[in-house]
């Protein structure tokens, strides 16, 4: 092989892996899961709900689009089976001084003043913050639809529409 | 919705004890901007107070997002009078909430949540470029550039060498 040659083929290898090193190496759908505790006080963890379409809400209290989000969960619930999607909404500022009355003051509140019933699994992240260290760092609300084995489909920080929601779902749930 | 925010801001302590009764906050400037430094300051009066927080929760009302809230003690600066500076940390926040919460004996009662939506900042200095006039370009991508150009000029000479 002529040096010209070896030396281009050189340069274009270079360039290759200059190109390669902008895309995005992490792995595909890293899967979710974590331990939270329920309003009663249960410690569940998050796989034990694998097997169904997951839309994880990673949400607070005083949060004003974590409230108005609930609109759009709610809509979800009534409008999928709960045999294909289900929904899971953990305050994950309990680090911050919330806590397990002022969530179910807050899902009483949605009952008596709007008469919508948030009857879907809440919980709480621990006092240290590891949900939503992990998970939400980037604010809330954060969004996560998980597929049937907990891998992370779609991942939405901040509010999110129902439109959007329900044509990921759809998505996912024909591929599984 | 915000009626339920507001309903939620309020008291958490029992009804036997004697709750203190929390002023509405002042705010030093009344109309912050992003990364502003804000100075709250709220009259608080009742028995056996420990602690007075303030709670300051920055959100981004474009994107609907909120950034964990600052919890920071005020301080006593007069016999009722309790203040503290806040230091906004997000750029693109666009309202603050805030509440105060007041611990008393070892229970504690936090103020209604109040919506501040915040001043607009003031655009950037355009001036202070780097020179070169057009800051969206890729950082990085310049070498790509500069790679593909060497490499085409080595073929060049080589091919001129060669014949």
């Amino acid at each position: 092989m002529k040096p010209a040659a070896v030396i281009s083929l050189a340069f274009f290898l270079i360039l290759l892996a200059v190109l390669s090193g902008c895309l995005n190496s992490s792995p595909e759908n890293p899967s979710v899961d974590f331990t939270f505790t329920t309003l009663d006080g249960q410690t569940k963890q998050l796989r034990e709900y694998y097997g169904k379409v997951i839309v994880l809400d990673l949400m607070g209290v005083n949060c004003q689009p974590c409230t108005l989000q609930m609109s759009q969960l709610k809509q979800i619930q009534t409008n999928y089976s709960s045999d294909d999607v289900i929904i899971i909404s953990i305050d994950v500022w309990v680090s911050l001084g919330e806590n397990a009355t002022l969530l179910q003051q807050y899902i009483d509140a949605f009952r008596e003043q709007l008469h919508v019933e948030l009857n879907w699994t809440f919980g709480l992240d621990d006092m240290k913050g590891t949900i939503g260290n992990t998970y939400a760092r980037s604010g809330i609300p954060t969004l996560y639809i998980l597929d049937k084995k907990g891998n992370i489909y779609y991942t939405h920080v901040g509010y999110d529409s129902y439109t959007m929601l329900e044509s990921k779902l759809d998505e996912v749930l024909a591929k599984s | 919705m915000v009626i339920v925010l507001g309903t939620l801001g309020t008291s958490m302590a029992s009804a036997a004890a004697a709750e203190p009764v929390i002023g509405i906050p002042v705010l030093i400037p009344n109309t912050p901007t992003a990364l502003s430094t804000i100075r709250f300051s709220v009259d608080v009066t009742g028995d056996d107070i420990t602690f007075v927080k303030i709670n300051v929760e920055e959100c981004d009302g474009k994107t609907g997002i909120c950034y964990p809230e600052q919890n920071i003690t005020m301080n006593k600066i007069s016999n009722i009078t309790y203040a503290q500076n806040v230091t906004l940390t997000h750029s693109d926040a666009t309202y603050i909430t805030y509440s105060v919460g007041v611990q008393y004996g070892s229970l504690w009662k936090n103020s209604t949540r109040i919506k501040l939506n915040l001043s607009e900042q003031q655009p950037p200095d355009h001036n202070q470029t780097n020179g070169s006039g057009n800051n969206k370009k890729i950082p990085g991508f310049e070498l790509v550039v500069v790679v593909a150009a060497v490499a085409v000029s080595l073929i060049l000479v080589g091919r001129k060498r060669y014949r």
